[in-house]
């Protein structure tokens, strides 16, 4: 089974080399991707420097953008399994083999990699914490599905997911979104209780959003996600 | 409307159809959306030259100056360019993300087909692909290389 890591990265050369180094150490049977969204800083140079292997996309397309590359890299070179990984840090690669193991044993479609089943580890700060409840709230209401980490950025899906993430994939605050979408395409998907790391180095891209366009957002294309055609 | 106002507006209109025209000469704009521009023009044109039909729509839909009915419909025209645009935008927005993705894809495996000639280059004894070749000759060549010094 080929397994693919997707590792999104906007100005993360202090942490691309740790990160490799650390997947090649716990978690030896994945390749990986990094796709370097236009970074400002020498991330192309520390990725030539030590060979990594990367997508360099001209433009910064954000993470959706940056994300989608990735899955359209997966489906070309034929990957079973793909895993989104932060380029901070933030996701432990030792977790990878318990993430993907629903899939692997043909009992979801997609998973999610969540901090909040067991309560351990990094936490995240309060009103980010608010917000995390409220777009679970409103999946909920909206699927019925029980998330208790709808912005988690570790996640791992099959192919047919990766399909319609290349044909379709919000361009900002997408993971929330794209639960939704998973759900009407009647995809299997499971929460599985990770540990997440305090981000090493760097600021998180969520310091400068405007929460309250955010949160309108999201919560927004959630219910339009609901009102799409079905497609499957 | 005085006989000023209406060559005035006749004139500004025409010169501003001589100018998408030219734009359209020159390959410009799109012809597709110049369109609008060219039906729009026509139609205040229309309207200046024969003022009366403005007064008869304004009155018998019961707008009370002809000028308000003007700037209504100058509103509504301008709020469907501006979502036809909308629209246009987000379409070439997609376009965009996609060739960046896959330009980017493409870029990934010259660079790893560019190593494995290097490589296999290296083995057959320093061998450097020769620029007037073909890609595709130079990968069959390089893995021949390659394969020759792995029998060795």
């Amino acid at each position: 089974m080929k397994k693919l890591l997707i590792i999104p990265a906007y100005n993360e050369a202090d942490n691309l080399v740790e990160l490799v180094a650390e997947i090649r150490q716990k978690a030896p049977g994945y390749d990986y991707i990094i796709v370097n969204d236009g970074s400002k800083d020498n991330t192309a140079q520390v990725c030539s420097d030590n060979k990594l292997n990367v997508l360099h996309l001209g433009n910064n397309l954000g993470i959706g953008g940056a994300v989608q590359a990735g899955y359209l890299y997966a489906i070309r070179h034929n990957y079973d399994i793909a895993v989104q990984i932060d380029g901070d840090g933030q996701h432990d690669p030792a977790y990878l083999d318990v993430l993907i193991q629903p899939i692997v044993d043909g009992l979801a479609d997609f998973t999610i990699g969540s901090r909040f089943i067991e309560r351990v580890g990094f936490q995240s700060s309060g009103l980010r914490r608010a917000g995390i409840l409220w777009l679970d709230a409103i999946l909920k209401r909206s699927t019925g599905l029980d998330i208790t980490d709808a912005t988690s950025g570790f996640r791992a899906c099959d192919q047919a997911v990766m399909h319609v993430f290349a044909s379709y994939y919000p361009k900002d605050y997408p993971e929330p979104e794209t639960i939704a979408d998973l759900y009407r395409h009647k995809f299997r998907i499971r929460e599985i209780p990770v540990v997440m790391r305090e981000r090493q180095i760097g600021v998180s891209s969520i310091r400068f959003f405007r929460p309250i366009y955010y949160m309108m957002k999201v919560t927004l294309s959630i219910f339009v996600s609901r009102l799409k055609r079905h497609k499957k | 409307m005085s006989l000023f106002t209406q060559i005035f507006v006749a004139l500004i209109i025409l010169g501003f159809l001589f100018y998408v025209v030219s734009k359209l000469r020159r390959e410009q704009i799109e012809f597709k959306y110049a369109l609008v521009w060219i039906i729009s023009g026509g139609i205040i044109l229309l309207l200046s030259v024969f003022p009366g039909i403005l007064t008869w729509m304004a009155a018998s839909i019961g707008v009370g100056l002809p000028l308000n009915l003007v700037f209504f419909l100058g509103i509504i025209l301008n709020l469907i360019i501006s979502f036809a645009l909308t629209v246009t935008y987000s379409k070439l927005k997609n376009m965009v993300y996609r060739v960046t993705q896959m330009n980017a894809i493409l870029d990934n495996d010259l660079t790893r087909i560019r190593a494995e000639i290097e490589s296999a280059g290296k083995i057959a004894g320093g061998i450097a692909p020769a620029a007037e070749r073909t890609a595709v000759n130079t990968v069959n060549s390089a893995s021949n290389a390659g394969s020759t010094a792995a029998e060795v």
